[in-house]
């Protein structure tokens, strides 16, 4: 431990520390990267007791680790606290402290003073981080000052909304026509606009790399050369050697009557697009064509393909420039995106980075946002992309540019980037990280690891050191070296005769593989159990996609293994959301016959077949049709699904969605079947949707169901959950997903799966020539005619970077393990991916398996256990439908049982047309009504009750017609009998609030008047309008709880008048009496 | 002088009563009260108001127990002065208009209409005027952005000048004209439950103290963040003379940790229930939260109702969300957005009434296939291809441009009467409409985008679902909370971020500048936090449950409130089963049937009564569709299932008929080459004689034009677009072609070979092609695009164009091999028998149009390879349909055959999304194995 490099002054001025280093802390797989992080805060706040915790930022990558560090640090203080008197550092017992304390008394009030404000230190992930710093600074980072953030499914509908709308008014609304020649180049290559799409939309995922100017996509100029050259040796050349396709290319160069470059040098643009044309009618010779033996020529040729057979320089360079017209719409799109989002006051997860990095060009704001905070430290710095790498380094430095001193501690370890995915690249861990130890920062490496088993510590250094060898620094891929780790660990938890054990599942035919390695696994994990209460606890089965787990799933649940699972991302796919929308779809399309079959098919109804087809086969000429009875069970679907259309004129989506699922009790059948769980909760995720849709958007069904249709396909972008960590389950987790989490043992499957990266595009970045490379469906000149240091085309370079990702991935999978790993090996499998690395570690080892049981046999890296498990019997697929098997088995034998689906009760209750017309004239004479009551609140009977209404129309905002039918009710009331006699009597109130419980619950009212006439208590309710008997009962009603009220409260008997004033005349109702 | 006392809200309540009621003892219950109560909240009058009436159950009346403002406007009412204070939409609207007035891209983005209204509520809640303010900002020094302070000075100048202009005052004007009134006619107050206040409150209270108004004064906490109002009446108070201490009796607090939201309040619905069956009073429950987002609310009231209570908290639904706001949404953008397809029916189903007469949804259907995508009625009435349906909708179109002619006042007045009401809630939208047609009468304009905002501002009061019934639990946010108390109480949602609750800072005046220019500082509100936090937990008599959950359920992590972190935890309760009890038994085990029997072959998977194949007319597309899934087919091909067109998604040319318009082209095109230019083409290679170069693009033009005529572009760009691209396709294709001509010595022959009846006299070959298969005959008809024939041998090649690349048909030879790929060779034999060929004569081929790197190998075979196996399949095929057999298939890999891709049924086809069923079929390769191995 190096603790003493740190010296602090006992008092410190925040941002003075000028003793302290910044710190760069390479902790392997293991070793404890969030102990080592808390650790240092911890040191940082003991030795400053006056530190304002609100000064140190901590930046994570999840919310899960940014909690897990907060209360990390809290209860870390709390055991110091309590701990002081026995040990003297931190971790508690530990036989190294990472932190050491020389005066426990003055630990102990700093630790009180901090635990007191803990609250204030930020522990977030960057994203939250940069948002809390844009709402400080919305204006100047030209944001809406309210942003709302979207993400997920709501992300991808705008996205796609913007998109049509981008795409309409640049085609169709207002096309200009170099934009428009940028949309037919595109088109030409794409083929489809949807696929254009695609490609758009991809490429908004690295937005950040379109928005470089540094880096260059490279253009004709560097090819100009070698095609002029080669055109020229043709036509030099006499010799007509070669094949038919060689020698249509060779005979059209030589009779073509110009040669590039047609145009001068300056209008490149139109130089591609000539030469382009020019190569046109010979692309597919060239394609074609097998290279001539005539030295020259086979050059030449060889320089006209640009490749291998079946490549041509036309291809590279229609590609080139489709591709420029794809970056240039991209870039467009962009801003018209930015422009709509500013509007609608939305950003995304990419827009917080990128504005953030972009509002820290402001002086100013950069200056604040220095000043805010004294100490920066950084988790899981490996897994920064470029954009949150370079807003930390600005925060980091000074005013001069230069690191501030002890301000930053990122903490990382670049063998375990596999964020690539994400954006995440080591090139920038490593830049930054070279960086900031050339401004003086101190690299710490850990080694001590607590992790795993010694045996097993001793095999991963073995594994490492071989796939991690160092290697001279390659500044287009960086491959970091390995560092050995110590056990720290003194006893082992298990004793084994190997730590690694490859695991056969050798299957025949291609598509039994993952059935296969699922059969090895189960018949292992089942040979492995102890039966204690949480013995499956013990086992991850780490994969790397999860598309293809369901062979896996059903293999373990026929075994009765039990498993936990992280939410799986393209749920809209599954069967719960999908049932739904075919239900919501047959709502939608009354006409699409194919919906209703999928409707009255599903299990919210569950006709047969035979019932369908019964119901909705026109019969042949020559056939009889079928018997009216055999219809029946369609035309009961039928009315029913009629009934809930009716129903939805008048409900929300969601709302409908909750009437479909409890008028076709959907739940409680999902409830009674084995895998209801899940499609509870995926009808749940979808029900949320619904409920946002409607917030939101408030579209129609059919909107609904075709955005959800668009969208199905598109995965959501989720942190994996935590696990639930109670059951006696196996764990299935990606290897992405276990990365921070370690496992007892680790089983890894699917071996020799490789991704490629995006099959679509790429877009990245290469230092060494510095290029922005574009490759996949368009690919830029850069990417196919610059070259690395090795003379690998540099489009090349991000299939290298996959290859390393992948290493790094196989580290941090193996890493998992406390105990042992089991790789699932089939030998006969492509030598792609994790198989490959595998294998290469096993060298010379021959791959043979005893025909049964286990055999150990010792290799490059240690002892190997070659296994094979006995294998059961995989017959058929034989699982357990619903919960209660008794049933299943009854509904599995029985006859088919009659379809009877429930009448529906209407959703809402409609109003007959005169109730409408009443409530809809009461609504527009309701303005009228409350200002004539003002005016009797305030009139005293006598006065000029015009003048008070002129005032009071004011007060209520009431327009002309309104004061006048208000005039003329005053009118009315200063020719009443009533008016008279009110002003007789004896006013004891108005408006007079009266409060009474009735049924226990409060009930306030407001009494209009209530007079004392003839020493009786009356209560008068001032009515606009005329009545009419089921008006007059209604408000007989209200008044009578009034009258009821008041004789309870004085114990006197209280009349009431119901005083209904018109235009031209007034009506009196007495209500008094019992 | 006034006495001040700390209590906590429940003795407030009870001393309040006592001192009112005290002074009443023995006198007539309707003469006026001696005091009045000013209260903070609605929570603290019904506390106080509860407290009194149990104490005095015969009633109350006459008492105030009010707001500092309703005070403010009795006493400006009793002076005669009746000033309207402006509502929130009108403030909002001025504010937008100030904001949009001034002409600078800061103040544009949709938001900053709401930044400028709370920097100004703040300005003016501190008890400045404008004018005042002004003058600090211009005297200040060192203000964050000087300029932009000095813009948003402007915009409220002129916010308060629309604000006159209205006829209304601000509400600050309101507490600041009564200050100026208050008098001996005000009667003494009672100052119940305030912990703090506004400065222009603050004014308020400053002159009724002046004027010695105040009797008495409770404050509920002595907590930091109320110390500084305390502190600030030091001088006018007779201090501290009560304890300030909790209560003795504390209640109980532990905290529950749900897994995921849903859970969280599904829980605590049980729990409510639990205790309500246990005779708990539901007065004494309270559900509360910091805060509540509508869909919280939304799963309470859903669980609330499913556990047999109902609760306070009101829902709204967004005006948009319902037909009417949403219809009227849509009926103001419909010009602007040229009349969509989409929109104009939706109107009609949001229930526009028109005078069109309408079918909705056959006019959905007609309009889909004639693939009108929107348009004016002067564009639509340019198409050739018309019916009644489609006159009907052009009719509606033209209705609807009158009615959208000008977004004015009038329009507005109208729009909540334009939509068919039925319902209690369209009533509410009705008059919601309405409303907003009163805001903008008052403002005597209409701006669009001011319209459109006001109405997706606009709410609509949920209507109680089914269920909503049993015992009313009060629920609700904290701040309507304030000065309640329950025996039981259930604080939710207690997460990071909810509770506390972050402040943000003000972008516009940030709190240094609010430092400087003497504004209230916004902070970071932890001590406020603190303080409500408190007052939450002593507000219970028994029992504090608070609860948080770890997850939202679809993947987000959440965290606890610091709050709750070291309080004890609850066993979490299991929830309610669903209590429906009503499940129809017979249904249930239908459904539940389904659920057992699916993908097992049973009644569920596509086997029904067997059809009899000589019933139906059996194309090679046909059986095609049957290799590739032959539930597809019976869907398709026996129940009539048709595709449904999205013309709105479909900027291109459908594919269908790019392919017709593709086939039409090249037929031409090849039939009008004669010997000596077939010559010449291959002579010019690899380029096309420049003659038939225009020829091949002349024909591009007439066909496009003539498609044009059926089927007006809505996107003309993009249909001159792809009118170039299949110029240079097509050119691209035939140049290849003509090469692979030369190269095999074939020429073509026959272009748009027909034959079978269906083609009646146009027909190459009247006769179908009829193959026996188990005695049944089965008739092939069909088009075949077009008939090589080699230049000396006697081989016949089979020709078939698929626009595109065709990947799906890559491979052939094994795919038909397969019984995935029939049409084809179906042809070939079809060839072979009319030509009267031996087999080994025939091939055939698909040619993708768009070449490239394509094996032409990989898209021919020859069919003496495929007879048996073509014949064995067919056989397996029509014993299949015999027996009524259409099980699912679903493939979706574009590399293999994508059954699914062009199905009907594709989104919700049960077998292709469930599991257990795709599998039981996927065990063999495809469907004719399958069908095979059932036979
Ligand atoms: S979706 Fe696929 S599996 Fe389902 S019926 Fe259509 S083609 Fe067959």
């Amino acid at each position: 431990m190096e603790q003493q490099a740190f010296f602090f002054t006992s008092k410190v001025e925040p941002s003075v520390t000028p003793s302290r280093r910044n710190l760069v802390i390479e902790a392997g797989a293991g070793t404890g990267k969030t102990t080592a992080i808390v650790g240092e805060v911890l040191k940082l706040m003991l030795e400053h007791d006056d530190l304002a915790l609100d000064r140190i930022v901590l930046m994570t990558f999840t919310e899960k680790a940014a909690g897990e560090i907060a209360d990390r640090i809290r209860v870390a203080l709390q055991e110091l606290s309590q701990g002081l008197a026995g040990s003297g550092g931190w971790p508690i017992g530990s036989p190294h402290p990472l932190v050491t304390i020389e005066d426990p008394e003055r630990a102990r009030l700093t630790i009180a003073r901090h635990l007191e404000n803990i609250d204030t230190l930020r522990s977030q992930t960057i994203h939250s981080f940069c948002q809390s710093l844009l709402r400080g600074f919305p204006i100047e980072a030209g944001l809406d000052p309210q942003f709302k953030i979207i993400e997920g499914f709501e992300r991808s509908l705008l996205y796609g909304q913007l998109y049509d709308a981008w795409l309409d008014e640049e085609t169709r609304v207002l096309p200009v026509p170099e934009v428009v020649a940028e949309w037919e180049l595109l088109f030409a290559h794409a083929g489809y606009l949807f696929q254009i799409r695609d490609l758009i939309l991809t490429l908004l995922e690295r937005r950040d790399l379109l928005a470089e100017t540094d880096y260059d996509f490279g253009d004709f100029e560097e090819v100009r050369a070698s095609l002029m050259d080669a055109l020229h040796a043709i036509r030099r050349s006499p010799d007509d050697t070669g094949d038919e396709h060689a020698r249509r290319v060779f005979a059209y160069v030589r009779e073509s009557v110009s040669v590039p470059p047609f145009i001068p040098r300056s209008e490149l643009d139109q130089e591609l697009d000539a030469v382009i044309d020019y190569l046109q009618p010979i692309a597919s010779s060239i394609r074609e064509a097998n290279l001539p033996r005539n030295g020259v020529l086979k050059e030449a040729l060889k320089l006209l393909r640009a490749g291998d057979k079946g490549r041509s320089l036309y291809d590279r360079l229609a590609s080139h420039r489709a591709a420029m017209a794809l970056i240039a719409l991209t870039r467009r799109f962009l801003g018209y995106l930015d422009e709509e989002k500013r509007k609608l006051g939305v950003v995304d997860f990419d827009d917080l980075l990128l504005r953030t990095l972009a509002v820290l060009d402001d002086p100013q704001v950069l200056a604040r946002s220095r000043g805010q905070f004294d100490f920066i430290f950084v988790d899981e710095f490996q897994d920064t992309d470029r954009t949150q790498a370079r807003i930390i380094e600005r925060l980091a430095r000074d005013a001069d540019g230069a690191y501030v001193p002890g301000k930053t501690v990122v903490v990382g370890d670049p063998k375990q980037s596999i964020y690539g995915f994400r954006r995440a690249d080591p090139e920038t861990y490593y830049q930054m990280t070279a960086d900031l130890e050339r401004g003086g920062a101190e690299r710490r490496v850990i080694a001590d690891q607590y992790r795993s088993d010694p045996p097993l510590v001793e095999v991963v250094n073995s594994m490492f050191t071989r796939l991690f060898p160092p290697q001279v620094h390659d500044p287009n891929v960086f491959r970091p070296a390995y560092n050995t780790l110590k056990a720290a660990r003194t006893t082992s938890r298990r004793e084994l005769d190997a730590r690694i054990t490859l695991l056969q599942a050798r299957h025949d035919d291609k598509s039994d593989r993952y059935f296969a390695e699922a059969e090895a696994i189960a018949g292992w994990i089942r040979a492995g159990r102890d039966g204690s209460a949480l013995d499956l606890q013990r086992y991850a089965i780490l994969f790397r996609r999860l598309t293809r787990i369901d062979d896996y799933l059903d293999t373990l649940q026929r075994h009765g293994i039990d498993y936990v699972l992280p939410p799986t991302r393209s749920f809209l796919d599954r069967r719960a959301p999908v049932d739904l929308l075919a239900i919501l779809r047959a709502l939608a399309y009354p006409f699409d016959l194919g919906a209703q079959i999928s409707a009255a098919r599903s299990v919210y109804f569950g006709l047969t077949d035979a019932e369908v087809v019964a119901g909705c086969r026109v019969p042949g000429e020559r056939e009889e049709p079928a018997p009216p009875e055999s219809r029946q069970p369609w035309l009961a679907f039928a009315e029913a699904m009629t009934g809930l259309r009716e129903a939805s004129l008048h409900l929300t989506v969601s709302q409908l969605i909750d009437r479909v699922l409890s008028a076709t009790h959907i739940e409680e059948i999902y409830d009674a079947s084995t895998d209801g769980d899940r499609h509870l909760s995926h009808l749940e995720h979808v029900r949320a949707i619904a409920f946002e849709y409607d917030q939101r958007l408030g579209g129609s069904v059919q909107q609904f169901v075709d955005e959800i249709t668009r969208r199905r396909g598109e995965p959501e972008e989720v942190e994996p959950s935590l696990l639930d960590d109670t059951k006696n389950a196996v764990r299935i987790l990606t290897v992405h997903a276990a990365k921070g989490l370690e496992f007892e043992t680790v089983i890894l499957p699917d071996l020799s799966f490789q991704t490629t990266g995006s099959d679509i595009l790429q877009l990245f970045t290469v230092e060494e020539p510095r290029s922005l490379v574009l490759s996949g469906r368009a690919e830029s000149i850069s990417g196919n005619f610059r070259f690395d240091a090795d003379g690998e085309k540099l489009k090349k370079i991000s299939k290298q970077r996959d290859d390393a990702e992948t290493l790094r991935l196989f580290y941090v999978a193996v890493t998992r393990a406390k105990t042992d790993v089991v790789f699932v090996v089939n030998p006969e499998e492509k030598k792609t991916g994790f198989q490959r690395a595998l294998l290469s570690l096993l060298g010379e080892t021959p791959l043979e398996w005893p025909a049964q049981g286990r055999d150990v046999r010792l290799t490059d890296i240690g002892p190997v256990a070659f296994e094979t498990v006995e294998p059961t019997d995989a017959s058929a697929r034989d699982r357990k439908r619903l919960r209660d098997p008794e049933l299943e088995a009854t509904l599995a034998a029985g006859a088919l049982v009659p379809f009877t689906p429930e009448q529906l009760a209407p959703a809402t209750e409609v109003l007959t047309s005169g109730e409408i017309a009443s409530a809809r004239a009461g609504s527009r004479g309701k303005a009228a009504g409350i200002l004539l009551h003002r005016v009797l609140e305030l009139w005293d009977g006598k006065g000029d009750a015009n003048a008070l209404l002129d005032q009071l129309a004011v007060e209520a905002a009431a327009d002309a017609d309104t004061v006048t039918r208000v005039r003329k009710r005053l009118a009315t009331i200063a020719r009443s009998e009533t008016l008279q006699r009110i002003t007789r009597a004896e006013t004891l109130g108005r408006e007079l609030p009266i409060r009474f419980l009735q049924d226990g619950l409060l009930v306030e009212r407001r009494i209009d008047r209530l007079i004392r006439e003839h020493g009786r208590n009356v209560v008068i309710d001032y009515k606009s309008g005329h009545p009419d008997p089921a008006r007059i009962a209604k408000d007989r009603l209200q008044l009578t709880r009034y009258r009821t009220a008041l004789t309870t409260l004085t114990g006197r008997p209280c009349d009431g008048l119901l005083w209904y004033v018109d235009l031209e005349s007034d009506v009196v109702v007495d209500v008094s009496g019992s | 002088m006034p006495s001040l006392r700390f209590a906590p809200y429940r003795d407030i309540a009870s001393e309040v009563a006592t001192r009112l009621l005290a002074a009443r003892e023995g006198r007539d219950p309707l003469t006026p009260w001696e005091e009045e109560v000013l209260v903070p909240s609605r929570g603290v009058a019904e506390a106080i108001a509860r407290e009194m009436l149990n104490r005095e159950p015969s009633g109350l009346a006459g008492l105030q127990l009010q707001s500092l403002e309703s005070l403010a406007v009795r006493i400006l009412s009793d002076a005669g002065q009746t000033p309207r204070v402006a509502e929130e939409a009108e403030r909002r609207l001025a504010m937008r208009t100030a904001a949009r007035g001034i002409d600078d891209p800061l103040l544009s983005s949709r938001g900053v209409a709401g930044m400028l209204e709370r920097s100004y509520r703040d300005m003016r809640d501190s008890g400045f005027t404008l004018a005042q303010f002004t003058r600090r900002v211009e005297e200040a020094r060192g203000l964050r952005n000087a300029p932009r302070t000095r813009l948003a000075l402007r915009a409220w100048t002129e916010y308060e000048r629309w604000i006159s202009q209205v006829n209304a005052i601000d509400p600050a004007d309101l507490l600041q004209r009564a200050s100026r009134l208050v008098g001996e006619f005000v009667r003494p107050q009672l100052l119940a439950g305030f912990y703090d206040m506004t400065g222009a409150q603050r004014r308020f209270l400053d002159a009724l103290l002046r004027a010695d108004r105040v009797a008495a004064i409770w404050v509920p906490s002595s907590a930091p963040f109320a110390q500084p109002f305390v502190q600030s009446l030091r001088e006018d108070v007779d201090a501290d003379s009560g304890s300030g201490k909790a209560r003795d009796s504390s209640p109980a607090r532990t905290v529950t940790q749900s897994d995921t939201r849903l859970e969280e309040m599904q829980e605590v619905c049980s729990q409510v229930a639990i205790l309500l069956a246990a005779g708990t009073n539901a007065s004494e429950i309270g559900i509360v939260a910091r805060s509540l987002e509508p869909y919280d609310a939304r799963l309470l009231h859903r669980f609330a109702a499913q556990s047999g209570f109902a609760i306070t908290l009101g829902e709204e639904i967004p005006l948009a969300a319902h037909r009417i706001g949403r219809g009227a949404l849509t009926l103001l953008r419909l010009r602007e957005r040229g009349f969509p397809r989409t929109s104009v029916l939706g109107l009609v189903r949001d229930g526009l009434r028109t005078q069109t007469r309408l079918d909705v949804d056959a006019a959905d259907a007609e309009t889909r296939r004639a693939r009108i995508a929107g348009g004016t009625s002067e564009e639509l009435r340019r198409r050739r291809i018309r019916s009644a349906v489609i006159d009907a909708y052009i009719e509606l179109v033209a209705e609807l441009e009158i009615l959208t002619a000008s977004i004015n006042l009038p329009l507005l007045a109208r729009l909540g009467s334009l939509f068919r009401v039925e319902t209690e809630a369209d009533l509410a939208a009705a008059e919601e409409l309405d409303e907003v047609a009163a805001l903008f009468r008052r403002f005597g304009t209409a701006a669009l985008p001011d319209v459109l905002d006001a109405i997706e501002q606009g709410g609509i009061r949920a209507q109680d679902g089914p269920g909503a019934q049993g015992p009313l639990i009060w629920c609700g946010e904290v701040p309507r909370f304030r000065g309640r108390s329950f025996a039981h109480l259930f604080a939710i949602r207690m997460q990071d971020d909810v509770f506390p609750q972050r402040r943000t800072e003000d972008p516009l005046l940030p709190d240094s500048d609010r430092r400087i220019l003497g504004l209230r500082e916004i902070g970071d509100g932890r001590e406020e936090e603190q303080l409500l936090f408190s007052l939450l937990s002593e507000s219970a008599g028994v029992h504090v449950h608070f609860s948080f959950a770890s997850g939202d359920g679809f993947g987000k992590v959440l965290r606890p409130s610091r709050f709750v972190r070291s309080l004890p935890a609850e066993d979490r309760i299991a929830p309610l089963a669903h209590p429906e009890p009503g499940i129809h038994d017979a249904q249930r085990d239908r459904q539940l049937q389904l659920l057992v029997r699916a993908g097992t072959r049973s009644a569920f998977d596509g086997y029904v009564p067997g059809i009899d194949p000589s019933t139906l007319r059996l194309s090679p597309t046909q059986l095609e569709d049957f290799g590739e899934c032959p539930q597809k087919f019976l869907l398709k091909h026996v129940l009539g299932v048709r595709d449904i067109d999205q013309p709105e998604r479909e900027i291109q040319i459908h594919h269908r008929d790019k392919g017709t318009l593709d086939h039409k082209i090249l037929e031409r095109f090849y039939r009008s080459l004669t010997e000596d230019e077939l010559h010449a083409a291959n002579a010019a290679l690899p380029q096309l004689p420049v003659a038939l170069g225009e020829r091949l693009e002349e024909f591009v033009d007439d066909q496009f034009d003539e498609h044009e005529g059926d089927v007006p572009p809505f996107n003309r760009t993009v249909r001159d677009i792809e009118r170039r691209a299949t110029k240079r396709i097509l050119r691209e294709f035939v140049i290849h072609d003509l090469a692979d001509l030369q190269t095999l010595d074939l020429v073509p022959r026959w272009f748009e070979y027909r034959f079978g009846a269906k083609h009646r006299q146009l027909a190459n070959h009247p006769e179908p092609f009829i193959v026996d298969v188990d005695g049944v005959p089965v008739r092939v008809e069909g088009t075949i695009d077009r008939i090589d024939v080699g230049r000396v041998s006697t081989n016949h090649r089979i020709v078939d164009y698929k626009s595109g690349k065709a990947l799906r048909h890559a491979n052939l030879g094994d795919k038909i091999d397969r019984g995935v790929r029939l049409q084809l060779a179906l042809y070939a034999m079809s060839v072979s028998s009319f030509f009267e060929l031996d087999s080994k004569d025939v091939s055939a081929t698909i040619k993708p149009l768009v070449t490239g790197d394509v094996k032409p190998a990989s898209f021919a075979f020859a069919l003496e390879e495929k007879r048996e196996g073509l014949l064995e399949t067919l056989r397996i095929f029509i014993r299949a349909i015999t027996a009524g057999t259409f099980p699912a298939f679903p493939n979706e890999k574009d590399t293999e055959f994508n059954s699914c891709k062009y199905c009907p049924v594709n989104h919700s086809c049960r077998t292709k999304h469930d599991l257990d069923e795709r599998y039981a079929v996927q065990q063999q390769k495809d469907p004719r194995t399958l069908l095979g191995a059932g036979l």
